[in-house]
């Protein structure tokens, strides 16, 4: 922590450009679960995106500048948060963009090491685990793998969950393999990432899951988009929606009542 | 073979729609891993092991020239002799050379992927009857075709096609029944049998150099690299020259990594250690050794930021654990070294110009990284080649202007707010829920239905409006 | 230019020099970055147990035997019926010395190994670590018995199994150069290369048999 003796720790939210485009009620439990973990939370004016698409594209001079908004826009706050490992693993790559010894490496790196994937901050800094939301079903987790092997989460989102009694965790096959979304990969190489997301589908499949977990967007669209096209009835959510007694609503890519 | 790797995408499609290929991969991926894991359990010190064997590497690497004439000054006290190649032609013409010398008719061959790499099965059949003993090899050699996978060279293979394949060149029949593995494997045994005694030169890959001793180091399960190095005249061996390792001590730590990364074994059913040629009091044996040391290119990763590749030790693991490699097989990736390790060797060795999707068609999911005996770091290697391919203008002009453009936005928070607003304003009329088919969402309809955004506006936009009524979240 | 200096002056130019660092300096900065022992697995069995427990893992047999008197009948035994198909040997004194009475004295002619059904070998050392025999050549170790034999009986000491790899090197470079070939075996032949499937005697024997001699 920054500044352990902070009583409450003024977060900034870092939204995501999935999540504010695409499913903003992530953004809104992110918001309400850790306000209620006892979080002063702000969504600091000026964010985008984190830069992975033009990172992972080879455009470092692009990312470069954004990653120079973004450390801006999150000077201040004790922690930068965000409901993706992915981006979060981005933000981490920040210093590797600037020069040892200048001063964006130094705020670069200061921001990496005060930046978390949302279920990691609840568990490891915060050691709290949210109450009981009464969520109840039989539940799979899709670990992402920028969140999985950049940021090692993969007991923190099943503990918190392990919060809701009545929700029973079943682990897929193949859970560490790759479900073919990869950003920009998955529109570049549909083919391939269509074989790659039809076996994460029928790993799936055999788990006899309601309802599909996991922590980032981009990998669950992909999946859910999927599985919608298979015809597979399994909802799709983001973990921080059930965490936040917010899975009432329609899952990802389900009609709006 | 030939260099195609310009139709990667095409011969993507194909492996994913040829039903025999994708059994093959299926029944083969989940062996790999599986063993793998088995196998470090016996060794709860691994990740160590990996540690060290990264520092060994990168050691000798270092110190690279040093241990090059260690190895050269052992190599030639023990009887052998020792013959640079700057590049594949230079690596061929030398093989040749060593051949027409010795009067060659028959060459027998283990497998060897620097061999691969140099296109010198094409330069000896030319000349000789050549043949390759590692049964894997053999049957792709039978079928014209390349390795796809560089430790299980015929993995695609089913035992339909080898059936067939072995009516026809054994037996000159076709259409029989289909046999059973013993019996396949019993009749390459036979037929090999021959060869291996009638050869006069034995060609053989190396798993190690040990400069220290002069050695070469041998690993198989079949036992083939050690009748085609023992019983011929004249043994070659060929290797590239990041092969080299101190001494024996830190070749039996790689040793442990490389079987128990490569078939998931604790050892190899043959791990041989060869130094110099038939010796005065011997009473078998090569009466000559030769070794083929190749650069093509490796000293230019030497000196550039893709040194750590220098690390491979050519075992395997990265494509085993690679969704991508599993999903569409190793011919697909168009050169001799599929998977990750393709993604970054083919670039190095054949220039990214002509293999530049290979760094692209990776989800940069990071596992091999993780399985890596050395420790490479594969996905940042691969992303930086993106780096290099953007930089080069390699990356198509519709890819980067795409970039270009999104990143404008991106930089302009307010403008970017107004844009993704109307965008997804749009969007959420588009149907409820999924859709199946939506404007330049193409690639992504393809194979997915498209999750729709609610109707509620951006998640910046709703929050702005609660902040101005002032809501709480 | 030739290709031996072409390739040594581009790899000096890309590490940034003209000339090698000394060996001494290499292994300075070796034993910086490494420490003496490696990571290597432990066991809590003895070490002929674990040897004999990887040996059978890796779908070897094996037998004690109390003399070397006994060799032939033991071999005689476990050959049974196949006993008589050519047997061969190295000829290495161990073997050559014996009484062979209850089989035809095994040949060591090499021109008729590619016939012999079973070879008889005697291992240098064997690898508790690994279950694995280790077969130097040299005058009374040819390398063809290891690879082109159905059968292979080595015949090993007990006192010369060791724990680890290592210390084999350290045996064998005490007494000079290493021999023309070492041969660390672990097991039959075998080959995964028809649909992934294990399959027994690929190149080399089918059965790999070990007698374990008291010393």
């Amino acid at each position: 922590m920054t500044d352990a003796a902070s009583p409450t720790p003024r977060v900034g939210l870092f939204v995501t450009c999935l999540v504010d485009f695409f499913r903003p009620r992530v953004g809104f439990a992110s918001v309400r679960l850790l306000e209620s973990a006892g979080c002063d939370v702000e969504v600091p004016a000026g964010q985008t995106c984190c830069g992975q698409p033009a990172y992972n594209t080879g455009d470092l001079s692009d990312t470069r500048d954004i990653a120079r908004r973004v450390i801006e826009a999150f000077a201040g706050y004790d922690y930068l948060v965000a409901p993706s490992g992915s981006c979060v693993g981005q933000i981490r790559q920040y210093p590797t963009l600037f020069d040892e010894g200048s001063e964006w490496r130094r705020r670069a790196d200061e921001l990496a090491g005060r930046s978390y994937e949302i279920m990691a901050f609840i568990n490891d800094v915060l050691g709290i685990t949210p109450p009981e939301q009464g969520f109840t079903g039989r539940v799979t987790y899709h670990d992402s793998c920028s969140g999985l092997r950049q940021l090692g989460i993969r007991e923190q989102p099943r503990r918190l969950l392990g919060g809701n009694a009545g929700l029973e965790m079943v682990e897929m096959d193949e859970r560490d393999t790759c479900c073919g979304f990869g950003g920009t990969f998955c529109v570049k190489y549909p083919d391939i990432s269509t074989r790659m997301v039809d076996q994460k589908a029928e790993s799936i499949e055999r788990t006899g899951a309601e309802t599909l977990l996991g922590g980032d967007l981009g990998c669950l669209m992909n999946i859910a988009g999927r599985m919608h096209r298979r015809g597979q009835p399994v909802k799709v959510r983001h973990a921080v929606e059930v965490l936040a007694g917010m899975a009432d609503e329609p899952a990802i890519g389900e009609e709006e009542q | 073979m030939a260099v195609s790797e310009a139709d990667f995408r095409a011969r993507a499609r194909k492996a994913l729609d040829d039903d025999n290929l994708q059994a093959a991969l299926a029944q083969a991926k989940g062996g790999f891993v599986d063993k793998r894991a088995d196998a470090i359990l016996d060794l709860p010190a691994f990740e160590q092991l990996r540690e060290r064997g990264r520092q060994i590497k990168d050691h000798t690497l270092e110190y690279l020239d040093t241990y090059l004439d260690e190895f050269e000054q052992n190599l030639n006290s023990a009887g052998g002799q020792l013959h640079y190649a700057a590049d594949a032609e230079s690596a061929r013409e030398a093989v040749l050379r060593i051949c027409r010398e010795a009067h060659a008719r028959q060459i027998i061959k283990a497998k060897t992927m620097a061999g691969e790499e140099v296109g010198l099965n094409e330069a000896l059949e030319a000349e000789f009857e050549t043949v390759e003993s590692d049964l894997g090899e053999y049957i792709i050699q039978l079928a014209k075709e390349p390795p796809s996978h560089i430790i299980a060279p015929a993995v695609h293979k089913t035992r339909g096609e080898i059936t067939e394949l072995f009516d026809t060149h054994h037996h000159g029949r076709s259409g029989g029944p289909l046999r059973e593995t013993p019996d396949l494997v019993n009749e390459a045994r036979g037929v090999l049998r021959e060869k291996f005694l009638g050869a006069d030169i034995g060609i053989s890959g190396a798993n190690f150099l040990v400069a220290d001793t002069g050695t070469i180091t041998l690993v198989t399960n079949e036992g083939n690299a050690d009748l085609s190095t023992s019983l011929p005249r004249v043994h070659i061996a060929i290797a590239g020259v990041e092969k080299l390792v101190p001494s024996m001590q830190e070749a039996s730590s790689m040793l442990r990594l490389l079987a128990r990364s490569a078939t998931g074994q604790q050892i190899t059913a043959y791990t041989t250690f060869i130094t110099g040629a038939r010796r005065e009091d011997e009473l078998d044996g090569p009466e000559e050794l030769h070794v083929v040391l190749i650069d093509n290119g490796r000293s230019r990763m030497l000196g550039n930021d893709y040194r750590e590749m220098l690390r491979c030790i050519r075992c395997g693991a990265c494509m085993n654990h690679c969704p991508v490699y599993s999903a569409i097989g190793g011919h697909a990736y168009g050169w001799v070294y599929p998977g990750p390790m393709g993604a970054v060797l083919t670039p190095m060795f054949r220039g990214l110009d002509k293999s530049s999707d290979l760094p692209q068609a990776c989800t940069l999911n990071g596992r091999c990284q993780t399985v890596c005996p050395v420790k490479i770091r594969l996905p940042h290697l691969i992303r930086q080649l993106r780096d290099d391919a953007f930089e080069q203008q390699i990356t198509p002009a519709t890819t980067r202007w795409g970039i270009r453009g999104w990143a404008w936005l991106a930089r302009r928070p307010r403008l970017y707010t107004a844009v993704t607003g109307l965008a997804q304003r749009l969007m959420s009329r588009l149907g409820r829920g999924s859709v199946r088919r939506a404007p330049l969402a193409g690639a992504w309809t393809a194979g997915r239905d498209l999750p729709l955004p609610g109707r509620g506006g951006t998640f910046q936009q709703q929050w702005q409006a609660r902040q101005r009524s002032g809501q709480d979240g | 230019m030739d290709d031996r200096d072409r390739v040594l002056t581009r790899i000096r130019g890309s590490l940034g020099r003209t000339e090698a660092p000394s060996r001494e300096a290499a292994r300075a900065d070796l034993s910086a970055r490494i420490d003496d022992t490696p990571p290597r697995p432990q066991w809590e069995a003895t070490r002929v147990e674990r040897f004999t427990e990887r040996l059978e893992a890796a779908a070897g047999s094996w037998a004690g035997v109390a003399d070397r008197e006994a060799v032939p009948s033991m071999i005689a035994a476990w050959l049974g019926e196949a006993g008589e198909q050519p047997l061969g040997m190295a000829p290495h004194p161990l073997l050559t010395g014996l009484d062979w009475s209850p089989l035809t004295t095994p040949q060591t002619d090499l021109d008729n190994a590619r016939h012999w059904h079973t070879a008889i070998t005697v291992g240098y050392a064997g690898i508790a670590e690994t279950g694995s025999i280790v077969l130097p050549s040299g005058p009374s170790r040819p390398t063809t018995p290891n690879f082109l034999p159905d059968r292979h009986i080595v015949v090993l000491s007990i006192g010369d199994i060791v724990d680890y790899m290592e210390s084999v090197w350290d045996r064998l470079l005490a007494d000079g150069p290493l021999p023309r070939t070492v041969n660390v075996i672990t097991g039959p032949s075998r080959t995964a290369d028809v649909e992934q499937t294990l399959q027994l005697g690929a190149h080399g024997p089918r059965q790999l048999h070990v007698l374990l001699l008291q010393d």
